[in-house]
């Protein structure tokens, strides 16, 4: 399960490294096309940290308060998300990596899922014992 | 070999470790869309519509 999980720190290294990528390879440094990558690749990380703490869940090694939390963050970081959309539709392909509001927006879905990736991380790398039958 | 193709494969090669095959398919398909279009986004933006009830069901529930 923790094998799943990069940290949070490993994940904006990541998202760093993804929009260095993008930006050095010639002929393909659109500011659409970086957009695109860094939300996909935050989102990629998202939603495989969730499919590991599925797994954690269906072990039975999850608390209903650990749920509770993950939930919570998870329905944080779709709302974040959800904003995100709502300004790349409005944008479409005005859309630049340094307009003020793209920024504003995207920053806060990876911050999002920071905190949803670093909450699973630290309730999954303490070992619990199985609790059959949940 | 194009400049940061082996910088991109690290990175894949790390999320196929870290999350498995199917992020890091994701994420290889992200860099081989040169101009995104409408219809890419909403491909993207469609990963995090899955409730939180659906990650967690029990694998008979699943789809």
């Amino acid at each position: 399960m923790n094998k799943k999980i990069l940290t949070p720190f490993a994940a904006a290294i990541a998202i760093a490294a993804c929009l260095f990528l993008i930006s050095t390879t010639p002929g393909c440094n659109t500011p659409q096309r970086t957009a695109y990558v860094a939300v996909g690749v935050t989102q990629s990380l998202a939603v495989g940290a969730m499919n590991g703490w599925g797994d954690w869940v269906r072990a039975g090694r999850a608390t209903d308060a650990d749920q509770v939390a993950v939930r919570q963050a998870w329905e944080r970081y779709q709302g974040a998300v959800r904003v995100a959309h709502s300004v790349e539709l409005s944008l479409q392909t005005s859309i630049a990596t340094t307009d003020p509001v793209w920024l504003q927006v995207t920053a806060a879905v990876g911050a999002s899922s920071d905190e949803l990736i670093a909450l699973i991380k630290s309730l999954t790398s303490t070992p619990k014992p199985i609790t059959p039958g949940t | 070999m194009p400049p940061g193709t082996l910088e991109i494969a690290l990175l894949i090669g790390q999320a196929l470790m870290k999350y498995g095959p199917d992020v890091a398919r994701q994420i290889q398909l992200l860099f081989t869309k040169t101009n995104p279009t409408a219809a890419d986004w909403e491909v993207v933006f469609a990963l995090s519509e899955k409730t939180y009830d659906q990650f967690v069901a029990p694998l008979s529930k699943l789809p």
